[in-house]
């Protein structure tokens, strides 16, 4: 903290003390200048007022002499009037000089000159008949001298009279020369006519700015009159000197008095110092050098007790004194304490520190073998982490070889089928073909055309109608097998009419039938091999990218009812004793990747396969509703539980085992489904499944 | 004193700026100051004009113009040279007649200074290879004008009266008259203005026959205008010539209705003629309250020529002549005015016939 000195304080409140006074002297000076400065601009006012006073004087007097000159009954001898006029004429009423009475050498003016031309002949055109008129300070034509012209009425012309200027300049001349002052004759504009110091030059006389004015070496202040009766300007130049010497003496008093007052001040300082600030002082040293040990008493000086403030001062400190005494002593017991305390707390901290290595000793082997465990730890995570990805691959080759199996499956009974019709017909179909007439044959031929040109799919409901006709005609033929012979016949779409009549007719109707039946089922099952043959192949390129997509680029008109039946047909060997019922509306197409849409139904259908495990229903049904055709596969199945309905479109979630497959196939159907523009969803209960898909009308 | 470091860093600043400040033209003035003179006064207003003119216009040299009294009398005019030589002065204009250019041609060539002559036309002035040029044409130029304009008047006998206080200017132009009119004869009377006897003078213009008076004075002698009185009292059917030196207004009061069948020459066109003139002298009544000499607008004049030559980069008294012979024709805004090898103008004299008009 900075510390503070009463000499320091004392010489500040000094200096404050010195400058205000100063600056209250400045103001008072100022003042005082002002005042002086007001009283010599009132004076100079008044000497323009006196040089006026005299100018007026002397004009009065010359117009008395001048109007007495007048009015006279005979003119003075011109000796007598030489001392107040210059010139003096007689104008004749034509304003020319008549007679010249009295005129200076040199003069321009003659008997018969043309007085009216001049400024002052200007003065007869106020045809002055009482008084006389007065011109204002002009230069005379005569000798271009700065005159005054009078002009009076005389014997019906005029007189007229000059006074030069130059006399009554000399006599203001004597008046400013008391005072050393210049007084100038100007005209109205403030051009210079005549001055008392002739050498005073042309210029313009300042105007009301009150500026000094330089001339001769020196500086003037100017105060001026408007003569009322010359209509010119009286100024009186004072030198402004006479100001200056005064204000200088104003100014002398300035630092005269601030040296007193410094003195003053300094003397203050120098009494403060001496009679306070220093017994201050030795007081202090006094107690500088003093110790409590050598005793209470301070050793101070008799002088300094003479003050009243040292000596109580001296008293209070010799009670601060037996009081810090005592507190010392206190105060030294304490630290005895202290000391002892301090000791005990050392061997208590050197015994800590002790215990405290030994843990830290401890606690650094169990790190050791801590961080031992843990590389271990990470080596088994390595290996569980690796053994986790075999795993995976192998539940990936299980899903691959079901994803597999079903078209493959379809493709080898198929195939076996194809193999043992082939084996049979090809054995019986030379005789046959041979045993049959002319019209058996064409009527065969036919048959065989449109069974093969015939898709497969399901009868709708007219043609099981037209197939419970025809197997009530051939039963009533007697034939045995006449269901099956019906159900081929309804398939190869003879529902009615002559071609039905004919083969009706035809004896050997039983014969032909079948070999119709056993070759259109071969075309059937080379149809299956080829759809499990691509559905094979959508498996791997599914599993290639897990999730395909195709552009709808190639989307055609599509019938889901061929679709379905396709699927139905891929996986009729799973069906087993399952029954399967159709609900098909006609005409409910859509525009769609024909393929696409089969895999959708074959999953569907594989999975309610799956669900019943060979007994149960599966119900198939497709129907317009509003813009969309809503196509729906349902099972009696055990239904999907509550807990997993969530995650049944998520990608490789199956409740199958690994070998059944890899989980993608209902999420691959959400997004064929979602990529026609369709959506995919589920109703599931004990007992019966449904999955509805809704895709937009082909006709909306 | 870390306040002071502003302070003492403008130092230098102030210093380099002090050493850029061009110094400005500083022009002696040398004219007659006589209160209540239009001559004179018209000289130095037509300065200030200048003055005003040109800080309006922009300009940005610094020119200062300082009068100095020779009262146009040969000594005083000595006198006020000695002065402004003796403040530093290197540049001059002036307005006095020609006895007091005579008296200044030797201290002002031995001076080295500039001088631009407006009133003077003495042809001592003429043909010289110094320093000091003029605006106005010389004595012989003018005489020459006035004797041919005078050949063409009707009548054979002239009658001159001339001034013999200017011999100056009046000696060489009577000379010049007199070798320039041929088939008129001339009678010379001489008299002072000075000590003018206008009785004299009357007897002079009632017992000579003339056709035509010539007053030969000068220097705005403006009492030489009660010559014209008389004489169109005596005969009314003489022609009254004046010197372009008395173009002044007070000619109007002395001359009174003489004027009317006067006939005054000058150096510049009538004012009902060229406008330039005429606003000149609008602009002058109203900032001054009267209307100037003719020496006014040679002033002016002056004073711009030697601007233009000071703004041209001509800095000492050698190159101002240098820059005005090479230039030869500089206008001003009067018109141009032509110099020749010697800096001395040529310009055409007007005959202004009834120059009232002029004093308006």
């Amino acid at each position: 903290m900075r510390r503070r000195s009463f000499a320091a304080y004392a010489l500040a409140v000094e200096g404050v003390a010195f400058f205000a006074s100063l600056g209250a002297l400045a103001a008072a000076l100022m003042t005082a200048s002002a005042a002086i400065r007001a009283d010599f601009e009132q004076a100079r006012r008044a000497e323009a007022r006196k040089a006026e006073l005299i100018l007026d004087s002397f004009v009065e007097r010359e117009r008395r002499i001048f109007l007495g000159v007048a009015a006279a009954a005979h003119i003075p001898e011109p000796r007598f009037l030489a001392e107040s006029f210059s010139d003096l004429y007689l104008v004749g009423k034509t304003g020319r000089v008549e007679d010249i009475l009295l005129a200076e050498g040199g003069s321009a003016v003659y008997p018969g000159f043309e007085l009216a031309f001049t400024r002052a002949g200007a003065l007869l055109a106020e045809k002055p008949s009482e008084g006389c008129a007065l011109s204002s300070i002009i230069r005379g034509v005569e000798d271009e001298r700065p005159s005054i012209y009078l002009a009076a009425a005389r014997n019906g012309g005029w007189i007229v009279a000059r006074v030069r200027i130059e006399r009554i300049v000399a006599e203001l001349a004597r008046f400013a020369e008391y005072r050393g002052e210049i007084i100038i004759l100007a005209a109205a504009d403030g051009r210079i006519l005549a001055s008392t110091r002739p050498e005073l030059g042309i210029d313009l006389i300042p105007g009301a700015d009150k500026r000094p004015i330089t001339a001769f070496g020196a500086q003037w202040l100017s105060s001026e009159r408007m003569n009322q009766a010359l209509g010119d300007r009286i100024v009186v130049l004072s030198p402004r000197s006479e100001l200056d010497r005064v204000l200088g003496a104003v100014r002398l008093v300035w630092p005269l008095l601030a040296g007193i007052l410094l003195a003053a001040a300094a003397l203050r300082t120098g009494a403060l110092r001496r009679r306070a600030l220093a017994p201050l002082g030795r007081f202090a040293t006094a107690l500088d050098g003093w110790s409590i040990d050598a005793g209470l008493e301070p050793p101070i000086e008799k002088s300094l007790l003479e003050f009243d403030e040292v000596a109580k001062l001296r008293h209070a400190f010799m009670q601060k004194s037996e009081e810090i005494r005592s507190a010392i002593g206190e105060l030294k017991r304490r630290e005895a304490e202290i000391v002892a305390l301090n000791a005990e707390l050392e061997e208590r901290v050197r015994l800590r520190t002790a215990s405290l290595e030994r843990a830290n000793a401890e606690l650094a082997t169990t790190n050791t073998r801590l961080s031992g465990t843990l590389r271990e730890l990470k080596s088994t995570h390595k290996r569980l982490v690796d053994a986790e990805k075999l795993a995976a691959i192998g539940r990936l080759a299980a899903g691959t070889a079901h994803e597999l199996n079903s078209p493959l499956g379809a493709i080898r009974s198929s195939a076996e089928h194809v193999r043992e019709t082939l084996q049979t017909e090809l054995k019986l179909l030379p005789d046959f073909l041979a045993g049959l007439g002319p019209d058996e044959r064409n009527v065969f031929e036919r048959l065989l055309g449109r069974a093969l040109m015939r898709e497969a799919e399901a009868l709708p409901s007219g043609q099981r109608a037209a197939r419970s006709r025809i197997e009530a005609r051939l039963k009533l033929q007697g034939l045995p097998n006449a269901d099956e012979l019906a159900e081929t016949l309804a398939e190869i779409g003879l529902e009615s009419g002559d071609e039905l009549e004919a083969a009706l007719a035809l004896p050997r109707l039983d014969a032909i039938v079948e070999r119709l039946a056993a070759l259109s089922s071969i075309e059937r099952a080379a149809r299956v091999i080829v759809i499990g043959a691509e559905r094979a192949e959508k498996a791997v390129l599914a599993l290639s990218s897990r999730v395909r997509r195709e552009e709808l680029a190639g989307a055609v008109l599509v019938d889901p009812i061929v679709g379905l039946e396709a699927a139905v047909a891929l996986l009729r060997h799973k069906l087993g004793a399952v029954e399967l019922i159709r609900d098909y509306e006609r005409d409910a197409l859509v525009f769609a990747q024909p393929r696409e849409l089969e895999h959708v139904f074959a999953n569907l259908l594989d999975n309610a396969c799956d669900a019943l495990s060979g007994q149960g229903r599966i119900e198939l049904a497709i129907r317009k509703e509003g813009a969309n055709v809503v196509v729906e596969v349902a099972d009696t199945g055990p239904g999907i539980p509550d807990a997993l309905q969530d995650r049944v479109f998520e990608p490789f979630f199956t409740t199958k085992s690994p070998e059944k497959g890899l989980g993608l196939g209902l999420h691959q159907c959400k997004k064929i489904v979602e990529a026609h523009g369709g959506t995919i969803g589920f109703i599931s209960r004990p007992g019966r499944t449904v999955f509805v898909i809704r895709l937009p009308s082909a006709s909306a | 004193m870390k306040n002071l470091r502003p302070a003492l860093c403008l130092i230098p600043l102030a210093l380099f700026f002090a050493s850029c400040a061009k110094p400005g033209l500083r022009i002696a003035l040398l004219t007659k100051l006589e209160a209540g003179s239009l001559v004179g006064a018209s000289e130095m207003h037509a300065a200030t004009l200048f003055l005003e003119d040109r800080a309006a216009a922009g300009k940005s040299a610094t020119i200062t113009i300082e009068p100095f009294d020779d009262g146009w009398e040969p000594t005083k005019a000595i006198a006020a040279f000695d002065r402004a030589r003796g403040q530093g002065y290197r540049f001059f204009v002036t307005s006095h007649p020609s006895n007091c250019a005579l008296a200044l041609l030797e201290p002002m060539r031995k001076g080295g200074v500039f001088a631009m002559a407006t009133g003077s036309t003495t042809n001592q002035l003429s043909g010289a290879d110094d320093l000091i040029l003029r605006n106005v044409p010389d004595v012989e130029h003018e005489q020459r004008a006035i004797a041919e304009y005078i050949a063409r008047l009707p009548g054979d006998r002239v009658l001159v009266l001339r001034d013999l206080d200017n011999e100056a200017y009046t000696e060489p132009a009577i000379k010049a008259f007199r070798a320039a009119l041929s088939g008129k004869t001339i009678v010379e009377s001489t008299l002072r203005m000075s000590a003018l006897d206008i009785g004299a003078v009357r007897a002079t213009l009632s017992t000579t026959a003339y056709d035509t008076l010539y007053i030969l004075v000068g220097s705005y002698e403006a009492r030489a205008g009660s010559f014209a009185q008389i004489s169109a009292a005596l005969r009314p059917q003489a022609k009254i010539v004046f010197t372009p030196w008395l173009k002044t207004p007070a000619l109007v009061e002395t001359a009174g209705p003489a004027l009317a069948r006067s006939i005054l020459p000058a150096h510049y066109p009538p004012r009902g003629v060229d406008r330039r003139i005429d606003d000149y002298v609008v602009r002058f009544r109203a900032r001054f309250g009267y209307a100037p000499t003719f020496i006014s607008l040679n002033v002016y004049a002056a004073l711009e020529i030697m601007a233009a030559a000071w703004d041209g980069g001509a800095r000492n008294p050698e190159a101002m002549k240098r820059w005005i012979i090479d230039k030869k024709t500089v206008p001003t805004s009067f018109g141009d005015f032509s110099f020749d090898s010697f800096g001395d103008a040529a310009g055409r004299l007007y005959f202004i016939e009834d120059p009232r008009g002029e004093f308006e």
